[in-house]
């Protein structure tokens, strides 16, 4: 390009030179002489003009006269000028005369007139005698050339005007064409470019190569490439592509992707993808194919070595989870035999020595049993047999419960647990409150675990929240002895402790934490920690929940209680700040004070200032005047009229200060940690005193609906069918029911009903369709609200199922009170004001949790019915005994069933099966087998036992001593200590015979070695405690 | 066939016309060189040694028109009735048209004046006599000084005499300086 430039630049030149000489000789040869001559032919003609007028002076006389006419002649002649310029023709005039013609003088008439100097134009007039024709003399004439110098300086202006011009439009016509040939040489360079570059990827990319079609599919040409890539000839490689090439794309297939196989050199297979364009024409006929293909042939051949390693990877899984339902099964057989003969081997009156080992080998089997359900659990989380459930919760009353489980433990090693709620978290929570208590509770085992003094707070704050979602954020902080930096990357791997003498020292396998963090994740969160050695650790995460149509907002009192007067008084500054943070949170004016004395002053001076308090919240345990002491010195003090209630809050020795209290007229205790819930009722009771204050453990959600009301339940599973039905009727409702959606269309022809309960998933015609022609018979059921209950708990299922045409969405397993307030907003309660409280707790002979079922949940579920419970049992026996093929009917029955009785394992597996059942996935049935062995096994210890729950009596024994020997056993019992037995000897001794029936219930559980099930018993003989 | 007519009647018009007007052009330089003439004799220094019987001889020299040869002697003379003097001495006119000169080779002209355009041979017999007996020869007609006529004129912005300096000066002939200030020379 740089070339081309230059040759057009130096033509260019050329011209400009050529022109420029050309112009210059045109003037200096040719136009200027010519000037000249014409100039000088003008001036002679001029000059000869005047040769009479001097050839007559010179005749006109003789001697004196003659010379004086000669110089007036010649001077009239330099007068003569132009007229227009005023310009003199001549500049001067010289006489020569030839005196041998002319007698005269010699000399005397050779006149000069005019101009010194030699300018203008020389011209010689020859003088001829008139009459003679002889030549008489010569004039010369110096003509004046002003005239031809300014004409041909105006002429060489002229030309050079014109020459600018013409060397004007030649650079300009160079520019145009440098311009344009540098556009055209970079076009030229970028196609050159681009067709390089286009070359060079072909023939470099080692898997790439590039072929041609016509349009008939004859191959036309293949890159150098596909030589290189195959080792073969271009010939070979073209007969290859022409064989194997599928036909040209047909009309209005612009574009064809597919793979080829054929036989290289070696025979060897090669694998080839191929994708091939049609190149269209100027008249839109098709001119080619143009094709780039690509070798695949490794790729298949690792894909293929994955696929064997993914096929020997799942082979392998089954057999780990073979193995595990195996292990679990295997292994937990003889540890039960092992507990079970240890314990009637320390019935036998065995040495203390004995005894001891006797006690650790017991508490060492139940480590085990521990540990193999760790190891289950976390292997159906890896392998996705457990899913989140979606229900709807209180949040506050799964803290009260979390409470319950971890406050004595926490007043056993003088711990303070305090739950930090922020306000405007949510109460009312959609998700599995479940897993979440799991995860709770396992960050608050290991932090009691590792904190000695101090505290543990668990923040909760909302850090999103929207119209149908939030996501909440909890953490667990404690003041332990923390863990140092170099040991928290691995903290949540399995079976990772943070050094071994951890191991040797707390115990545990680690598994835990991996477990929680793994359940977060399936919540939509993720598990977090900060520690620092020596002061302590913060494990925090966040899980998404949905929030329920019309969730219940913040908890306030009501509006007569609004700005209420709070004096609390803690010496803990968290503790403190928490309470007062729960009383503001409930609408409450608080003043916070750090200890009894202080409390004791700040209520007397606002009492006397007029302004006193209505409320007082202290902790009991308080350096100096501690909270029952400052109580009782308020509750003498004249300045308080009326009395200043107190609520008193301590986290240690609860049976102690609940018995403190009342003697010092406290009204109301409440354990730590106390949740927001806990406070609210506490202070509702307090303040309302005709509202009795009932603990937690007894509510029990009694609603009656109107007389009258008529409920069709529309459900598949007889189980199921039966446990909503004693819900219902328990509720005063009158209860129909139909199998199936074509039976549920029957009934509501031919009877009228309030609301429906329609599950979702039934054979022939299910729940959806079935809503669906309800809503179609337009009028009549427009109004009729239609329930849908279904285990589909997941995201998205409410608005399907709504938009279905249903009114109102319950999750299974169905609980009751969830039950009741879903049916609360569709009926009228009866005019008693619908919630009474219920003086009968469930009570049942058999343990709350047996390996795989839940008892507690189940019975729960039958309204604390343990006989129909029992009844549902033997019917779930006959259901899981069935030889019916395992298909996805079956197992959702099943997986109905279990949920419902609380084998949660069975139902978790059941699920799982279902799921894969439907996506026509291959089955897998150890697990369900394995859990459906242990909960055979169960049902079959529940059933064994006695039939009849009885309330438990008050006893007449009082006094401290029984109360300290109960919370010896519980320690025992929690410790998996065989020492409990003792202990329940001494308590068999001191309790009267009220306590017979709870005592057997104890020592069956004793004998059986279920020590979580012995607790239960013995906290409700406690709770039964005067 | 009238346009046929008038075509041919322009034409032959033309045909006459042009010649007309190239003889009168000719006639007109013819005569103008007749005049000039007078003042290349006058300007002859040895013109008084060429007299013949105290007369100066000018031959007018013609092909085959004689009237024209007397014509063009007419003006050589002028308005004069005896035809003036050069110098002092009478002229005295002759015509031939002998190219060879035969009648002349003792009574030897001062001048000869060639009053139609010669030949070749004609030139060079003429030329031949001038250089031989210093005889100025001259003609009007162009191309002839530069063929060796040793005068003639040339007819520019002005009419001057025109000499070829070679044949005068083989002629041995001397004009005044004076003459030469006014005269176009051919070398």
């Amino acid at each position: 390009m740089r070339k081309q430039i230059l040759i057009v630049s130096a033509i260019f030149f050329f011209l400009a030179a050529t022109l420029a000489g050309v112009m210059a000789f045109y003037w200096i040869g040719v136009l200027r002489p010519r000037l000249q001559t014409e100039a000088i032919a003008q001036a002679e003609m001029v000059a000869r003009s005047q040769a009479n007028t001097i050839i007559g002076a010179v005749r006109s006389a003789d001697g004196t006269q003659r010379v004086r006419s000669l110089v007036t002649a010649l001077d009239e002649l330099l007068l003569l000028q132009d007229a227009k310029t005023k310009t003199p023709f001549f500049r001067s005039v010289e006489l020569k005369i030839d005196y041998e013609v002319i007698p005269a003088e010699k000399g005397t008439l050779d006149l000069r007139r005019g101009a010194t100097d030699e300018g203008g134009f020389r011209t010689e007039v020859a003088l001829y005698d008139p009459q003679t024709f002889e030549l008489i003399g010569v004039a010369t004439f110096r003509v004046s050339d002003r005239f031809f110098v300014q004409l041909s300086n105006d002429v060489r202006h002229e030309l050079m005007i014109v020459s600018l011009a013409v060397l004007l439009l030649l650079t300009l016509v160079w520019a145009v064409m440098v311009f344009l040939l540098t556009k055209v040489n970079r076009q030229q360079r970028a196609i050159v470019d681009q067709e390089q570059k286009y070359e060079r990827l072909v023939e470099t990319l080692s898997t790439y190569f590039i072929y041609g079609r016509n349009p008939r599919g004859d191959v036309t040409f293949v890159s150098d490439s596909a030589s290189r890539l195959f080792s073969m000839s271009p010939a070979e490689v073209t007969a290859r592509l022409q064989e194997r090439l599928a036909p040209p794309a047909r009309e209005g297939e612009t574009e064809r992707n597919y793979a080829i196989t054929f036989l290289d050199n070696d025979d060897a297979v090669r694998h080839v993808e191929v994708s091939e364009l049609r190149v269209i024409g100027e008249e839109g006929e098709i001119e080619a194919f143009d094709g780039i293909a690509r070798d695949v042939t490794a790729q298949k051949i690792v894909e293929e070595e994955l696929r064997q390693a993914k096929d020997h990877a799942e082979s392998a899984d089954r057999a780990k989870s073979a193995f595990l339902a195996n292990m679990s099964h295997e292994i937990r057989t003889p540890l039960n035999a092992i507990l079970g003969m240890s314990a009637l081997a320390a019935k036998q009156n065995p040495s203390p020595k004995i005894r001891e080992y006797l006690g650790k080998i017991g508490s060492s089997a139940r480590l085990l049993t521990e540990l193999i359900e760790d190891i289950l659990d976390l292997s159906r989380i890896e392998t996705g047999r457990i899913e989140i459930a979606r229900i709807d919760f209180d949040l506050d009353d799964m803290l009260a419960e979390l409470s319950d489980v971890v406050g004595v433990r926490a007043g056993e090693k003088n711990l303070e647990i305090l739950f930090n709620t922020a306000a405007e978290v949510p109460r009312r929570l959609r998700g599995d409150p479940t897993r979440l208590k799991q995860v709770l509770l396992n960050l608050l085992n290991n932090a009691l675990k590792f904190t000695t003094r101090g505290e543990i707070v668990i923040d909760i704050n909302a850090t999103e929240t929207r119209r149908d979602r939030a996501e909440i954020r909890f953490s667990v902080r404690d003041t332990g002895i923390g863990i140092a930096e170099e040991h928290l990357p691995t903290l949540f791997e399995p079976f990772t402790q943070v050094d071994a003498s951890m191991a040797r020292r707390f115990g545990g396998m680690g598994l835990g934490l991996a477990i929680s963090r793994r359940l977060v994740r399936m919540m939509g969160g993720e598990m977090q920690v900060e520690s620092t050695v020596g002061v302590g650790s913060t494990f925090s995460f966040s899980a998404q929940f949905d929030l329920p149509r019309g969730a219940v907002g913040l908890r306030r009192l009501a509006d007569e209680f609004r700005d209420l007067p709070v004096l609390v008084a803690d010496d803990n500054t968290s503790a403190r700040t928490v309470i007062a943070n729960m009383l503001q949170s409930l609408s409450c004016r608080v003043t916070a004070v750090e200890s009894g004395e202080a409390a004791i002053n700040e209520a007397l001076r606002a009492a006397r200032e007029g302004q006193p308090y209505r409320l007082a919240v202290f902790d009991w345990r308080m350096p100096g005047v501690d909270g029952a002491q400052a109580a009782a010195q308020l509750a003498k003090a004249s300045e308080l009229k009326p009395h200043l209630p107190v609520i008193l809050v301590t986290a240690y020795e609860r049976e102690y200060a609940t018995q403190r209290g009342r003697e010092i007229g406290i009204d109301a205790v409440l354990h730590k940690p106390v949740s927001p819930s806990m406070l609210h009722d506490a202070v509702v009771n307090v303040l309302v005193p005709g509202t009795p204050y009932r603990p937690r453990a007894l509510e029990q959600p009694q609603v009656q609906f109107e007389a009258g009301k008529r409920v069709l339940l529309v459900e598949d599973n007889e189980i199921n069918r039966e446990v909503a039905r004693e819900m219902l009727r328990a509720a005063g409702l009158e209860v129909d029911e139909a199998h199936n959606g074509y039976q549920a269309m029957e009934k509501l022809a031919s009877d009228s009903y309030d609301v429906v309960l329609m599950d979702v998933q039934m054979p022939e015609l299910d729940g959806v369709e079935t809503v669906k022609a309800i809503r179609a018979a337009r009028g009549r059921f427009d109004k009729l609200p239609v329930i849908a209950m279904t285990a589909h708990a997941m995201l998205g299922d409410r608005e399907r199922f709504l938009e279905a045409g249903m009114s109102d969405y319950i999750a299974k397993p169905i609980e009751e009170k969830q039950l009741l307030a879903v049916l609360g907003k569709w009926l009228e309660f009866n005019s008693g004001g619908g919630q009474a409280p219920s003086p009968v707790p469930p009570s049942s002979d058999i343990p709350e949790i047996l390996p795989g079922l839940m008892v507690g949940d189940g019975i729960r579920r039958t309204s604390g019915n343990v006989a129909l419970y029992k009844r549902l049992l033997a019917e779930f026996r006959k259901e899981l005994d069935a030889e019916e093929p395992m298909n996805a009917d079956r197992l959702h029955t099943l997986k109905g069933s279990s949920s419902t009785l609380g084998a949660r394992r069975v139902a978790e597996a059941a699920a799982a099966l279902e799921q894969r059942a439907r996506k026509g996935e291959p089955l897998f049935f150890d697990e369900l087998r394995d859990a459906m062995e242990e909960v055979k096994q169960s049902i079959a210890l529940a059933l064994s036992g006695a039939p009849a729950p009885s309330p438990v009596q008050a006893s007449t024994v009082t006094g401290p001593e029984l109360i300290t020997i109960a919370k010896k056993m519980d320690a025992h019992l929690k410790d998996n200590n065989l020492a409990a037995v003792t202990c329940f000897e001494e308590l068999k001794s001191v309790v009267g015979p009220n306590f017979r029936e709870p005592m057997q219930q104890l020592e069956a559980s004793l004998d059986k070695l279920d020590f979580d099930a012995a607790r239960a018993h013995l906290a409700a003989i406690r709770e039964a405690l005067p | 066939m009238r346009v046929r007519r008038f075509v041919a009647a322009i034409l032959s018009a033309l045909a006459v016309v042009v010649p007309i007007v190239a003889d009168d052009l000719a006639d007109v330089r013819a005569q103008a060189g007749a005049r000039l003439f007078r003042a290349f004799l006058s300007a002859d220094i040895d013109v008084e040694k060429k007299a013949v019987d105290n007369q100066l001889l000018i031959l007018f020299l013609y092909v085959d028109d004689k009237n024209r040869a007397a014509s063009l002697a007419s003006h050589f003379l002028g308005e004069a009735k005896d035809g003036g003097t050069i110098r002092g001495l009478p002229l005295s006119v002759a015509y031939s048209s002998d190219a060879t000169m035969a009648g002349y080779k003792t009574k030897v002209p001062a001048g000869i004046f060639l009053a139609q355009p010669p030949n070749d041979a004609t030139r060079r017999a003429v030329i031949r006599y001038g250089i031989e007996h210093h005889v100025i020869v001259y003609s009007p007609f162009e191309g002839d000084v530069e063929s060796g006529i040793l005068g003639g004129l040339s007819v520019e912005a002005q009419v001057r005499p025109y000499v070829n300096l070679s044949t005068l000066s083989a002629s041995n002939i001397s004009l005044k300086p004076l003459f030469f200030k006014v005269t176009k020379v051919y070398r």
